[in-house]
């Protein structure tokens, strides 16, 4: 979707003073960190999106309140996790399952306590996505861009659904403990 | 205690399971034990859902500032939804609807930036639609990239050169002014000459109008099928790149299936009934304004008390497209009215029983695609033509009480005959008026 003088706009206002860029500048350098916090309380990609939206939204009501010298990551965090275990608790009753408020907490404060083990294995993550081969990268490429489904994937490619998650598995293995040798280097140095 | 390598992969594979979507309930209780028992299993699941997260970003094409301003555009339509739920639910300065304003006021110029284009309107709601969250609203704008996921009934949306009626439950959204993209459920469309080239894409096919009147549906397990009334329409099936391929031009009266699993594209029998049933619940109706609704199931009586309507007018479609054989003479509300042999009759039903007269008189109006001939009012023409113009097997109120009280109730024609505007009052001890329209069909 085509937004008119998109590129425009943003620069304008990343260079105005307003508490509308300002906003923007601090969403724009936390929104990633933002989007893996609301991932690991969600658990999956769809959900996810629907929640860092209305993360978002709340944001920019309270964005009145939130001090400038306080850390924005931090304080949207707060908000995060509770606009994220509301939708989880819809869920669970729309459901009839789903994880309990007490795990989605003991996640959730992990996750902020090991925001800087996490940053590090991604980094780590970066590299070890060089070492795969060209269509192992592309597959992984595939599967997780384009907002696509991996039941659309499999059909698109003609081949088994149970194929492409024993691919996946294979690959998501290999590049958890390419991450793990890779941080018992760093440290054993 | 680190877990053992069992324990870890059997949580990696829940992560993964969570993360695909495709988690039950039994392995959303083991993943629960495993997290609330061992502190390292909490760690491993956690390092699995980052490795996700961390994939996503990789393979995503936007930067950060792109995902930012995606994300803000979205956010400007949750935010209006948001307020446009408080002013229903709120006054206008309570704190709930002032935060609504913050947030578009201070937005400003900004927010009108990113506000998307307004593409449809709501025109027409059958009495039982309703959406999988908020409401719906008749007038109500539908802008670019919305999307709608209706529960049951039917909502039609005007657009600028077309007409769509989406039979719930469905899930559509308005990508563009002449693009579409059903999710699931179904849609008909009447696209106006000015309005070719509509189209309607579904997870797996492409239907471009080419002047016409058509339907789509797809669900996950059968795919999409497309159907013709009237006109020409190109149906494609995709690839897995959204590009098409295998494609079906049909003209009037054919249906194809389309199935991405087996790769194919068939012709299948056309069935009429798809769109009769979209005809019972709006017929050639264009657009409804104010407290007025029409009916989202099927009736057998409007006897008095039998199909209450609390604060809004009921139109009912009744015959369609009913050749006349010869001339037709009756009496209107507003004088003898002959409509020539030959002309293409439907009739409506006008439908007003509150039982009560603690109830809103509605107010309201009507906009038919054909020109009005005639409204009939009082008793005995109705009843004179309750046979020839009423819905077959179904009963009528035979009493002289289900007239149009005129001075109580108020009807009026635009000067193009095409809007039928209405206030109905309620005069006890029988609340039932009726009136019947007879609109001369017109396909846009």
């Amino acid at each position: 979707m085509d937004i008119p003088f998109q590129n425009q706009i943003l620069q304008d206002d990343l260079e105005d003073s307003s508490r509308e860029a300002e906003f923007l500048r601090r969403l724009v350098g936390s929104y990633r960190d933002l989007y893996i916090y609301v991932l690991s309380i969600v658990g999956n990609r769809t959900d996810a999106d629907d929640v860092t939206q209305e993360v978002c939204a709340v944001l920019w009501e309270k964005f009145d309140e939130f001090d400038p010298d306080r850390n924005f990551r931090k304080w949207a965090s707060g908000f995060a996790f509770n606009v994220a275990k509301s939708f989880m608790r819809q869920q669970r009753r729309r459901r009839g399952f789903g994880l309990s408020d007490e795990i989605l907490a003991r996640i959730a404060f992990v996750q902020t306590a090991g925001t800087e083990l996490f940053e590090l294995r991604r980094e780590r993550l970066h590299d070890c996505l060089t070492k795969l081969g060209k269509r192992d990268s592309r597959f992984l490429m595939d599967c997780y861009g384009n907002r696509t489904t991996l039941v659309r994937y499999a059909r698109s490619h003609g081949i088994p659904v149970a194929s492409v998650y024993t691919r996946l598995k294979r690959l998501r293995k290999n590049l958890v403990e390419c991450v793990h040798r890779s941080l018992r280097r760093h440290d054993e140095t | 205690m680190m877990p053992s390598s069992r324990q870890t992969a059997e949580i990696r594979d829940l992560a993964d399971a969570m993360f695909d979507g495709r988690i039950d309930a039994n392995g959303i209780d083991r993943l629960e034990k495993l997290l609330a028992e061992d502190p390292a299993s909490l760690q491993a699941y956690l390092e699995m859902i980052n490795l996700h997260g961390e994939l996503l970003h990789q393979a995503d094409s936007q930067t950060d500032r792109e995902a930012v301003l995606s994300v803000l555009q979205d956010f400007t339509l949750a935010c209006e939804r948001r307020q446009a739920d408080r002013f229903r639910k709120t006054l206008f300065l309570s704190v709930s609807a002032v935060c609504g304003l913050i947030c578009l006021a201070v937005w400003g110029l900004f927010a009108e930036a990113f506000r998307p284009v307004p593409l449809a309107n709501v025109a027409h709601l059958t009495s039982d639609a309703s959406l999988e969250s908020g409401s719906a609203e008749l007038g109500q704008v539908i802008r670019q990239g919305e999307t709608l996921s209706i529960k049951k009934g039917v909502i039609s949306l005007q657009l600028e050169h077309a007409l769509i009626d989406v039979v719930g439950p469905a899930e559509f959204r308005l990508e563009q002014a002449q693009q579409i993209f059903l999710h699931q459920g179904r849609l008909v469309a009447q696209v106006l000459p000015q309005g070719e080239g509509l189209t309607v894409r579904t997870p797996d096919a492409e239907v471009v109008d080419l002047g016409t009147e058509f339907q789509v549906t797809h669900s996950p397990q059968n795919g999409s099928e497309v159907s013709v009334r009237r006109g020409r329409a190109r149906a494609s099936l995709l690839d897995w790149q959204g590009r098409p391929t295998k494609t079906l031009e049909l003209t009037a009266n054919r249906a194809v299936q389309l199935r991405p699993e087996e790769n194919i594209s068939r012709e299948i029998a056309y069935e009429p009934e798809l769109f009769d049933w979209i005809d019972e619940r709006r017929g050639g109706i264009r657009s409804l304004d104010g407290n007025v609704r029409t009916l989202g199931y099927p009736v057998r009586s409007f006897r008095s008390n039998r199909v209450t309507t609390p604060s809004y007018l009921l139109i009912v479609p009744e015959q369609q497209n009913i050749r006349l054989e010869k001339d037709l003479e009756i009496h209107g509300l507003d004088g003898p009215v002959r409509i020539p042999a030959g002309s293409l009759v439907s009739s409506y039903l006008a439908h007003f029983d509150p039982t009560d007269l603690g109830i809103v008189a509605p107010r309201g109006a009507v906009t038919f695609f054909g020109t009005i001939a005639a409204v009939v009012g009082s008793a005995k023409e109705l009843a004179a033509t309750d046979a020839q113009f009423g819905l077959k097997n179904t009963f009528y109120e035979t009493a002289s009480f289900r007239q149009i009280e005129t001075d109580a109730d108020e009807i009026r024609l635009s000067a193009d005959r095409k809007v039928f505007s209405f206030f109905f009052g309620a005069e006890p001890p029988h609340y039932l008026d009726e009136a019947r329209i007879l609109v001369i069909s017109d396909h846009p």
